[in-house]
């Protein structure tokens, strides 16, 4: 599978999501406490598709010694955010690191090292996923609902396609700017909402779980269309914060082909090469892989 | 006439608003509506809700309450004599759409200006206004920056301060003399006495807040400016001389560089054209070295062109770093594996993020030009300038033909290029 493996792995590291990351860091120190090297360990994550046990596997073995090894919080951080990410073999690549750490102290800290190198570029992809998230999320209204002293609280809901495994993790973003409504974010994995007292996750969903519009979308797209100065075109600018595969849920997007389209016929300057319908075509043929692709 | 839509007067004020190339929403505190139980936060950074056609961020909702103006600034779109269509929101109405927006997710707060009526005491209260219904009627804890109109009187940026993240007073044109020509209104001295006041107020509620945290805010997130460029004569050595002195004098955060847009039914004291917007990049770019990498305005100048009328402009086909060390070359070149912070910041096509890294790597070896791939994106850029363990540019650096090797090529293809 991840062509890592020089001989059978003969551990087996069980995870029961792909966001255990407690399960990660458990296993990881029983495991560098018996010194098992990285290439003998398969990390396993229940809700992926099982392998076939081809070879039997151990659990790790219990181990009551903790392994001297010390990170500082800089780079704990960074190996954690990067368990985030949608690459599977995520989980591989930490513990490696942990175990060369074990020789070389410092290596987190050299940027020049592959695998260093890799883990940064991940954990900085993920922080990218979430910033954008942030960003991104669109809600719509979708009602109101009488909360316990009867007062009316409003209720918003969104569809988001996050790249990682980020959507349990921004849940406090959104807690703690929303405090006064209810709002609910689907994804196609997880779903989380806020009722004004917990937090709740629960599974993926579709997005026509969600509305399809909202009565203000309008007053937006106006606001976005004004807003937009004709005469300093740069859509290439605009592409590489904007990615296409968020553009399919913004509803301000549809108007965007139409605004370069008439500010090219004015005779704007224009940087960038622009084709009217470029932002909106390539986007029903985006497949999750070649998105995967674009961030890493 | 029948009375405007909240959408019909959105679409005035935002096309007016639009001149105002500020958008950010960082650097002030950090907020949760958690405590209060209401809607909005902010977290120290800035978070860009969307992006425009232009390539702009659209981080807040930006508008004018109004667009009449008592003014008649002949740069601007709104100015008495334009005849543009006007519309006024009333304070309720901007609370409104800001909740609006903010509850959907499409902004991180209100950026609210104005064009002046009745008074500049009248117009700065009710903008003033806005800011109190949204924090203390609302409990809005997103972003709000308000412009500053230097003519009203002082005691009302009290208020502003005590509710806004960000104040900010356009100086608009580089010099005195164009301010006077072009803004007939407005004069510059008292533009900078009165961003001198700001400055001086938000650093001493800093400081106080650093003794005790019930201290009163004033706008934390700083103050900053506009200039346009390009209605005017002013050169780039001005400009620049005019952002150091707003920098080191009154503690602005950022000076934002607006080519000047050519608007409907332009003054004939204008130039007829807009500038390149390139010459707008370029001084962000110079904008960026004086304020991060040590550099002085003089410095910079060192790689500047002179026109015809001997006028002191910006290289536009290279950047200004670049520039400079063209013109500069005894300093180079720069051994990466052993040159402080503050030179390896002067290598063309080397960042402070690149910087920072190699200071990082070379920690654990001495650097190769393939370590240095690695680290940084742009190379190719750099190699006339430098010294590896396996590399040194040789008689490359001292080439006169060093310039027309690194300018980019004139892209004649684009002419046929669909």
């Amino acid at each position: 599978m991840t062509g890592l493996a020089q001989k059978p792995q003969d551990y087996r590291a069980y995870l029961s999501s792909e966001t255990d990351l407690a399960g990660w860091r458990n296993q990881a120190r029983r495991a560098l406490a018996e010194d098992i090297p990285p290439e003998r360990i398969d990390w396993h994550v229940e809700e992926r598709s099982a392998t076939p046990d081809l070879a039997p596997h151990l659990p790790l073995p219990q181990s009551n010694t903790a392994p001297a090894l010390h990170l500082n919080n800089q780079h704990l951080t960074v190996l954690i955010t990067a368990l985030l990410h949608s690459d599977a073999d995520r989980f591989a690549l930490a513990y490696r690191l942990l175990w060369r750490m074990r020789k070389q102290p410092r290596l987190m800290g050299n940027p020049a090292d592959r695998d260093v190198k890799r883990i940064w570029a991940m954990a900085k992809s993920v922080r990218r996923d979430i910033h954008k998230m942030h960003a991104f999320v669109r809600f719509r209204k979708v009602g109101y609902r009488e909360d316990e002293g009867g007062k009316l609280r409003e209720q918003f809901a969104a569809w988001f396609e996050p790249d990682h495994h980020i959507t349990k993790h921004v849940a406090v973003f959104f807690r703690d700017r929303f405090t006064a409504m209810d709002w609910l974010i689907v994804t196609p994995r997880t779903s989380i909402a806020w009722d004004g007292q917990n937090l709740r996750a629960g599974p993926g969903g579709k997005r026509t779980d969600i509305p399809d519009s909202d009565a203000i979308e309008d007053e937006w797209r106006s606001y976005y269309r004004s807003i937009f100065n004709p005469a300093r075109l740069k859509v290439q600018t605009m592409k590489s914060e904007m990615p296409m595969k968020y553009c399919k849920n913004l509803p301000e997007a549809e108007v965007i082909s139409v605004l370069i389209g008439d500010s090219n016929l004015r005779g704007h300057q224009t940087r960038g090469k622009v084709l009217c319908d470029a932002i909106h075509k390539p986007l029903a043929t985006t497949s999750p892989n070649s998105i995967k692709g674009q961030t890493q | 006439m029948p009375a405007l839509t909240r959408a019909e007067k959105l679409e005035i004020l935002a096309d007016a608003a639009k001149y105002d190339a500020s958008c950010a929403s960082s650097g002030s505190i950090k907020r949760s509506s958690l405590g209060t139980g209401g809607i909005g936060s902010t977290t120290g950074m800035g978070i860009c809700h969307s992006y425009a056609p232009d390539g702009r961020c659209i981080s807040l909702l930006k508008i004018l309450m109004t667009n009449y103006c008592m003014f008649d600034c002949l740069y601007c779109i709104n100015r008495l004599s334009s005849n543009v269509r006007r519309a006024a929101f009333t304070p309720q109405q901007i609370v409104d759409l800001t909740l609006d927006f903010y509850k959907r997710n499409y902004i991180e707060g209100l950026f609210l200006s104005s064009g002046i009526i009745r008074s500049p005491d009248y117009t700065m209260e009710r903008i003033v206004e806005v800011a109190r219904l949204l924090r203390e009627e609302h409990k809005f804890g997103g972003y709000i920056h308000l412009k500053t109109i230097p003519e009203a009187d002082p005691d009302l940026l009290t208020n502003a301060g005590k509710y806004a993240d960000r104040l900010s007073i356009n100086i608009e044109l580089p010099s005195d003399e164009s301010i006077t020509r072009l803004a007939p209104e407005k004069s510059g001295p008292h533009i900078r006495k009165t961003m001198g006041t700001l400055g001086q107020r938000i650093s001493d509620a800093k400081a106080e807040r650093k003794s005790s945290r019930k201290a009163p805010l004033f706008a934390p997130g700083g103050h900053s400016t506009q200039m346009i460029i390009g209605a005017d004569e002013s050169d780039d050595a001005r400009v620049l001389t005019t952002s150091t002195r707003l920098y080191k004098g009154v503690g602005l955060k950022r000076v934002y560089y607006s080519a000047f847009s050519p608007i409907p039914d332009p003054s004939a004291q204008l130039p007829p054209v807009a500038p390149p917007l390139v010459r707008e990049h370029r001084l962000y770019q110079a904008d960026w070295l004086l304020r991060f990498y040590g550099f002085g305005v003089d410095e910079i100048m060192t790689g500047a062109k002179r026109d015809a009328a001997g006028k002191r402009h910006l290289d536009l086909a290279i950047d200004p770093k670049l520039a400079w060390a063209l013109q500069n070359r005894e300093h180079f070149p720069v051994d990466l594996n052993r040159a402080d912070k503050s030179i390896l910041l002067r290598v063309p096509g080397l960042g402070v993020n690149g910087a920072l890294a190699i200071i990082k790597a070379r920690r654990f070896g001495t650097l190769r030009l393939a370590d240095i791939e690695t680290l940084c994106r742009n190379v190719s850029k750099m190699l006339p300038f430098i010294i590896t363990r396996d590399w040194t540019p040789g008689p490359r650096l001292d080439d006169a033909n060093l310039y027309a090797k690194l300018a980019p090529k004139p892209k004649q293809l684009e002419l046929f290029a669909t």
